[in-house]
């Protein structure tokens, strides 16, 4: 799905706007990099984005997912949009599962919002949606609880939650972070497979630019709630134009 | 320590739901049955705790009030967690004006004592337990609204609920699927220290003639009528004074017990 978000601004109270005239485009299948430092903005652009902002949050500007336009619509129709048009996966896998539910019935869960009337297919659903993730025994993987699984494993869960409606847009939120190196690699190869497999468009958030390198071709830099550079990850990497660019990619050269 | 409390308040409380149920299959003697010929005995083989100024078996009274401490309790602690429970909720996932509301109005309430609340349904209805029940069970509402908010609000800076409405979960949903299950061991709590607050209140009342009628035996109302005699048989007021603090002990242990038991950064910390 092709995504275009114009001047959008996010402010809480009378403090300064968290996000500030944020504008970009994402053609149908592609993946765009949102980087930045922790509070530059980028993840209170991405819950603009999904409506999920608390309701004491001003957001101003255009979104529109497909020609929809997404600011302004309530609860009910945004949750439509939701898991059926554009999902979501966040940085903490150790809180974004409900702690007190099988992993299971959550993908199930998610899958029955939009078709309703599918105890039966919910299930096999799960199972297949499990599968493609790389669990091999996606049957002991449902019936588990949160807590019993690994970070990676967790995180994985999560992605098969956000796929098992085959939405059009996925965001990601630092969906590496949380992770240990190697966990990282994997769940990254996941991701880009996952996004080969269904053709969804993306926005990979992330702190690090050498990770976003390996999902994304092209990217947004963001600091202080605006974007202070945009273009092909390549280009960013060799001749970076704004100092806090240059600063990132110094940053991940040592890392 | 933790446990020890748990128990001791799961016996407590075990005791007086043991009463009760006795109570409905056999008393040693007719609990209303007024015996002029036995008025005020001392303790003895027969009656194992005296009989009271009407020569009613104080034991029998005893045991057939823990029913009605325990219908007060549980009554009176359902209504208020059926009303304040989803109130709290609401106000702590929509915020703003709507929390404000919600949470200015049960100060109101709980600044309103509830023994006047109680009098002034009393006037205006008769004193009955139906009575006593509602007025306590009005009067625990801001407790209950308080603890499910300040759950409510934890549960929702949980990135579980974002990515359950990112799913499309609308917010009723949410609410029942993701947030009340995670809120239900502060649920618990508040309700068994609810409890203790209700079976004292309704003792209260029932002193005071505010609540179930004279006849029927009540922890409260052996009280009061023990009062007539205090000087000549002091033990018949002990009785029902024991009863009280045993359930009153109990609900709160067990609360606190609960409460130790379900955090689980305490358990953690074992």
């Amino acid at each position: 799905m092709s995504l275009s978000v114009r001047d959008l601004s996010v402010a809480f109270g009378r403090r300064a706007p968290a996000v500030e005239s944020v504008g970009f485009e994402l053609a149908d299948g592609e993946r765009l990099g949102v980087i930045g430092e922790s509070g530059s903005g980028k993840s209170v652009t991405s819950l603009a984005l999904m409506g999920l902002l608390p309701e004491y949050a001003r957001v101003t500007g255009s979104v529109s997912l497909d020609g929809q336009e997404l600011l302004g619509l309530g609860d009910r129709e945004l949750s439509k949009l939701r898991g059926e048009k554009m999902s979501m996966v966040f940085q903490e896998p150790m809180t974004a599962l409900d702690p007190t539910m099988r992993v299971g019935r959550q993908i199930a869960e998610a899958y029955r919002l939009h078709h309703p009337r599918s105890g039966a297919a919910a299930r096999e659903q799960v199972e297949t949606v499990l599968d493609k993730v790389g669990f091999t025994d996606a049957r002991r993987v449902s019936l588990s609880y949160p807590h019993e699984l690994s970070g990676g494993q967790r995180q994985r869960v999560l992605l098969a939650m956000a796929v098992v409606n085959k939405p059009g847009l996925i965001i990601f939120d630092e969906p590496t972070t949380a992770l240990d190196v190697l966990v990282q690699a994997e769940v990254l190869q996941l991701i880009d497979a996952t996004l080969t497999a269904t053709g969804a468009s993306a926005l990979f958030i992330s702190h690090n630019i050498a990770v976003v390198s390996q999902v994304c071709t092209r990217a947004v830099v963001m600091r202080g709630g605006r974007i202070v550079e945009d273009g092909p990850i390549a280009e960013l990497f060799e001749h970076p134009k704004h100092p806090y660019t240059r600063a990132l990619v110094e940053a991940a050269a040592h890392e | 320590m933790r446990r020890f409390q748990l128990w001791a308040g799961t016996a407590l409380v075990g005791l007086v739901v043991l009463a009760a149920l006795l109570s409905l299959v056999w008393t040693p003697y007719d609990p209303v049955q007024v015996v002029p010929a036995d008025r005020l005995l001392g303790p003895s083989l027969a009656h194992p705790l005296g009989t009271d100024g009407f020569g009613i078996d104080i034991l029998s009274r005893l045991l057939v009030g823990a029913r009605s401490a325990l219908l007060v309790g549980v009554v009176s602690v359902g209504l208020a967690a059926v009303v304040g429970v989803p109130l709290g909720v609401l106000a702590g996932m929509r915020g703003g004006w709507v929390s404000e509301l919600v949470m200015r109005i049960s100060d109101i309430v709980f600044a309103f004592p509830a023994l006047l609340l109680a009098i002034l349904l009393a006037a205006v209805y008769g004193g009955s337990t139906a009575t006593a029940m509602v007025a306590i069970g009005i009067s625990t509402i801001p407790a209950f609204a308080r603890t499910s908010r300040a759950g409510t609000l934890e549960v929702m800076a949980e990135d579980y609920v974002l990515a359950a409405r990112a799913s499309g979960t609308s917010a009723p949903t949410t609410a029942i699927r993701h947030v009340l299950p995670n809120i239900v061991q502060f649920i618990g709590v508040q309700a068994s220290v609810g409890f203790a607050t209700a079976v004292l209140a309704e003792a209260a009342l029932s002193y005071l003639g505010l609540g179930t009628p004279r006849a029927v035996p009540t922890w409260g109302g052996m009280l009061r009528d023990s009062q007539d005699t205090l000087f000549t048989a002091p033990l018949q007021a002990l009785w029902p004074g024991l009863a009280i603090a045993c359930a009153v002990l109990g609900f709160n242990l067990l609360g606190d017990g609960l409460r130790d038991a379900l955090d689980p950064r305490l358990r953690e910390a074992k």
